[in-house]
């Protein structure tokens, strides 16, 4: 399991991302929110609250498969709870000026306020998750 | 003739009296520039001052918790810009991608979005006196978007107004 002191701080006008993808979406969150990371098997070993993402934001229908799932810790929430997402592959940081908000007309009809900006890199887009906007993970889980 | 004047000064002099008052009578029909494009085979339309550029159809980033009507989002060198589909707004069912459709980037208000169309068939400098107001039997849903209504290559097209489209997605 990493801890939050093995993702580190950004620096200030930074911001490190965690990055996954989850359902052919490519996402990442602010590693300051992240208490770990767990593979399923811990996470049901630790009696752990957790929800894939996505339940807790509405993705279109489809089939709903994670490529090696991995359990991100919210952090500071008690009693411990996590976001089942697909497995984490980069922690790359980002300049605020690589930051875009979401277009005007998909923020003011989107039904989720947890994605609320876009990073580039390169030709990559990546959707801005904030686990603080997402309602908190009900007790079961997805896998079992 | 005037004492003392050149014969040929006194025929230019006429020449350019005459040329004076000439009515100028070469009036240009104002004209207005429109992007024809296809949605399930209709023709539409919208203000070329509205339209910003036309871009093949390349990656589209799904945004889950959008709309249906709002495939997603697309870098555009830096600028991230949603996606709309109007299909569904114009009564239609859904398009087929194909090698002919095309991301209509346009913006009004402040407010600017790419447009998924089938294709765009022309641009167009046309009369503003082709433009006729919409038909009164237009269901009410589209008419709310509608600006008018032309005759251009042989077609119906109907004139779309941006603004009202952006509207109705932001209300």
């Amino acid at each position: 399991m990493k801890t939050a002191a093995d993702i580190g701080t950004p620096p200030a006008e930074e911001l490190q991302l965690l990055t996954f993808t989850v359902m052919g979406v490519r996402m990442g969150v602010d590693t300051a929110q992240v208490g770990g990371i767990l593979n399923v098997e811990e996470a049901d070993a630790m009696g752990l609250f957790y929800s894939p993402l996505h339940e807790l934001t509405p993705f279109r229908p489809g089939p709903a498969g994670y490529d090696c799932p991995r359990v991100l810790l919210i952090k500071g929430e008690t009693p411990p709870c996590g976001v089942l997402v697909g497995a984490p592959d980069d922690m790359p940081s980002f300049c605020l000026d690589s930051l875009r908000s979401l277009p005007p007309l998909v923020e003011a009809s989107c039904a989720s306020s947890a994605i609320w900006g876009v990073a580039i890199r390169n030709e990559e887009v990546i959707l801005l998750l904030d686990f603080d906007k997402l309602p908190r993970p009900r007790a079961g889980n997805y896998l079992h | 003739m005037n004492a003392g004047e050149k014969k040929s000064d006194s025929i230019l002099n006429e020449l350019k009296r005459r040329r004076a008052g000439e009515k100028i009578v070469d009036v240009e029909e104002e004209t207005v520039k429109i992007v024809i494009f296809t949605l399930l085979g209709d023709y539409y339309a919208f203000h070329g001052e509205d339209i910003k550029e036309i871009l093949h159809v390349s990656n589209i980033f799904y945004v889950p918790g959008s709309p249906d009507f709002i495939p997603g989002i697309i870098n555009i060198r830096g600028d991230i810009e949603s996606v709309i589909n109007i299909n569904g707004f114009l009564g239609l069912s859904d398009s087929v991608q194909t090698d002919k459709s095309r991301i209509v980037v346009a913006s009004r208000g402040g407010v600017k979005s790419g447009i998924r169309v089938d294709s765009v068939e022309d641009v167009s400098d046309m009369p503003v006196s082709s433009v006729k107001p919409a038909l009164s039997t237009l269901r009410a849903e589209i008419g709310d978007l509608v600006a008018g209504e032309l005759i251009c290559m042989d077609k119906n097209v109907t004139l779309l107004d941006v603004g009202k489209i952006f509207a109705k997605i932001a209300s």
